[in-house]
């Protein structure tokens, strides 16, 4: 199984993502030069040979302009009475990267610069859809964007299409699909509850996110039983929902040593933060003891423990792991922090398998 | 009876002395409780109050206090500063500015620790007195990545020596929780443990991205409308709840370029602080302990922690009675 951590070509290409669509609103759209109506299979040939950068460029510049719109509009109608598949998916891919890209660059694309990229995406893919709407580019698409998607931040959710229905639609019973699903539901209830760590305490209008997302992720885990996070974040939801003996059940064989350290990492917090609820304190001291070390970057857990010795009079003791959690690596990232932004973790792996459907 | 207790500075008292160094436990009848309280006269601190001025409840049973004392303590400054992206360039350079006045500003038995954050916790420092230290690791601290307030202000919290200077914690962030594990509630608790009095400074900034563009007859339907940034206001609520409860207060920069200001102010509001002792009389020892303060025959508002808790040696967490 993947290792549970950030993507490395995120870090290298999209690492300020969230934090810098503080400064996308006030850019103006740049003005740029028009580009020519032949350009634009040009630019296709350059991003499916592999010319990324320079395809991407070319794209945002040609979307800025009213020509260049109705040339990409003409083309996806063309391609699309044309059933021509592989060009609406290498279409796709290559304006899917320009908003990813813009994302990440909101001072430098401007906000309608970026729009436009997601214009762009959202019409070759309506038209993707009408002719190969269960295909596995398709699949591996829904998955990437999601990805994207949760990565970035909630912001974008709110001015983007919601593709997330139509993944479900087309693939409902596809065990990533779901897991995908279920991890945005688990989202929606943070943004509702205001707190990602808010204890249950009983029902409110933001659980009904909760049970959808444990919904899907039940049937993400029956879609494929030998998936381990659909299991972890269920285990965190059914917590949520104070189902405290549905969480355990799911979470203490993750907590074994067989399994992968960023995923027993965060079985054993969540473990833990289950045990305290039932005011088990030895036994989620325990818990978050077995997590420290697991990983590089263990901050969370130090925390953890430290926040219980505390409470427990234990001061020396709390001091000690606070100040270990305060000379940690600075590099890495602690799985919580990579949890806490959803399926992100599998944009390398998903954006690479797409990019190889499209320039086969 | 020996018993321990947990939530404010303790000070064994002997008759007509001075204030000692506290220790972990001691013997009923020579315990005392420190409470730092700020008395403000229309938002301006008043000064020259002695114990006579004083109304002091515990647990609702009035108390005597024993000493008034102001500015004679060192002061422990805990700094625990945001570092997370949204303090880079311009806004970077004025937290700088203002941590440097800070420093100088500092009273020579005067002790400070340096700690960042932004989804990491660091210790630059603990506390010391070395002013040129300081400076250099302020100098040195860089930004970028998202938000822990919360475990940073726990952070705080449990670094907390064991001493007879009061602490104050000097928070400054957005307030904007994005990856911390603990729970407001959870600090909230742990800050009623300690003595620790919390200022948190924040910058109020507009949401300029708070904006939705709808598309309503778009054949792929719009994604659900949601605020900005998947932070939690529950850090802004922290703020405030920390400085209610610790007897501090809430300071808002009215931008980064009033950051040394208002650190200054904070500095000055501390100093003019009073600093009540007594010894607790028809009170149980264990538990939460509510304290009232309030002037006797005078104008003005009193702002204190809440309470504190007694704690038993070896036993264990206590839930505040609030």
């Amino acid at each position: 199984m993947t290792r549970f951590g950030w993507p490395a070509i995120a870090r290298a290409r999209y690492r300020a993502c969230a934090a810098s669509l503080l400064a996308i609103c006030l850019v103006p759209a740049a003005s740029v030069a028009q580009e020519p109506l032949s350009r634009y299979a040009d630019l296709l040939a350059a991003y499916k040979k592999g010319d990324v950068e320079g395809a991407v460029s070319g794209v945002k510049r040609l979307t800025s302009s009213v020509e260049g719109t109705k040339t990409l509009t003409d083309w996806v109608a063309d391609r699309r009475r044309s059933k021509d598949v592989a060009s609406l998916e290498l279409a796709l891919m290559l304006h899917t990267e320009g908003a990813i890209t813009g994302f990440g660059e909101g001072a430098a694309l401007g906000l309608s610069g970026w729009l436009n990229q997601l214009a762009a995406v959202r019409r070759v893919f309506v038209a993707l859809r009408a002719l190969a709407p269960r295909s596995p580019f398709m699949r591996t698409w829904h998955l990437l964007w999601e990805s994207v998607v949760q990565g970035a931040g909630l912001n974008p959710i709110s001015m983007t299409a919601d593709y997330l229905p139509i993944a479900l639609e087309d693939f409902p019973n596809d065990a990533e699909v779901l897991l995908a699903a279920g991890c945005r539901y688990e989202w929606l209830w943070w943004i509702g509850s205001g707190n990602p760590r808010r204890l249950p305490s009983g029902s409110s209008s933001s659980d009904k996110h909760l049970r959808t997302a444990a919904d899907l992720l039940r049937r993400s885990r029956k879609a494929d039983s030998t998936a381990l996070e659909p299991r972890l974040r269920l285990g965190r939801v059914l917590f949520l929902l104070d189902d405290l003996d549905g969480a355990e059940s799911e979470l203490r064989e993750l907590a074994s040593p067989a399994v992968e350290p960023g995923l027993r990492y965060l079985a054993l917090l969540f473990l833990g933060e289950g045990l305290e609820h039932r005011r088990d304190t030895a036994a989620a001291l325990t818990a978050y003891r077995t997590a420290v070390g697991l990983v590089d970057v263990d901050q969370s857990a130090r925390v953890a423990a430290a926040q219980l010795a505390h409470r427990e009079g234990l001061r020396t003791e709390a001091a000690e792991e606070i100040g270990r959690a305060l000379s940690i690596p600075a590099s890495g990232s602690d799985p919580w922090w990579v949890y806490l932004r959803g399926q992100w973790w599998r944009f390398e792996e998903r954006l690479t398998a797409a990019q190889a459907m499209v320039r086969r | 009876m020996i018993r321990t207790w947990c939530g404010l500075s303790l000070v064994a008292c002997a008759a007509g002395a001075t204030l000692v160094a506290q220790t972990a436990r001691f013997t009923t009848g020579v315990a005392a409780v420190r409470v730092d309280v700020l008395v403000t006269d229309r938002g301006r601190p008043v000064t020259g109050l002695a114990r006579t001025d004083f109304e002091l409840r515990d647990n609702g049973v009035a108390q005597a206090v024993t000493d008034v004392s102001s500015e004679t303590l060192p002061l422990n400054l805990l700094c625990v500063l945001d570092l997370s992206g949204s303090v880079t360039g311009v806004p970077l350079a004025n937290l700088k500015d203002g941590l440097r006045a800070l420093i100088d500003a500092l009273a020579p038995a005067d002790r400070a620790a340096l700690v960042t954050f932004s989804q990491r916790l660091q210790l630059h420092t603990r506390l010391t007195g070395d002013k040129a230290l300081l400076r250099t690791l302020v100098q040195g601290v860089t930004s970028g990545g998202s938000t822990s307030v919360i475990d940073a202000a726990f952070a705080g919290l449990a670094l907390r020596e064991a001493d007879e200077g009061r602490t104050l914690m000097l928070l400054f962030s957005d307030g904007r929780d994005t990856t911390s594990w603990l729970t407001a509630r959870t600090v909230l608790e742990a800050a009623r443990r300690t003595d620790v009095i919390v200022y948190p400074v924040t910058v109020l900034v507009t949401n300029v991205m708070n904006m939705i563009v709808s598309r309503p007859n778009d054949p792929v339907s719009v994604m659900p409308s949601v605020r900005f940034l998947p932070g939690s206001d529950e850090g802004l609520r922290l703020l405030d709840a920390f400085a209610d409860d610790t007897g501090g207060r809430l300071f808002y920069a009215e931008g980064q370029g009033t950051l040394r200001k208002t650190f200054l102010d904070v500095l000055a509001e501390f100093r003019q602080r009073y600093v009540l002792s007594y010894t607790p009389r028809g009170v149980t020892s264990d538990g939460w302990h509510t304290i009232e303060v309030k002037l006797r025959g005078r104008r003005g508002q009193v702002k204190a922690r809440r309470g504190y808790f007694g704690v038993t040696p070896g036993g264990g967490a206590r839930t505040p009675q609030k």
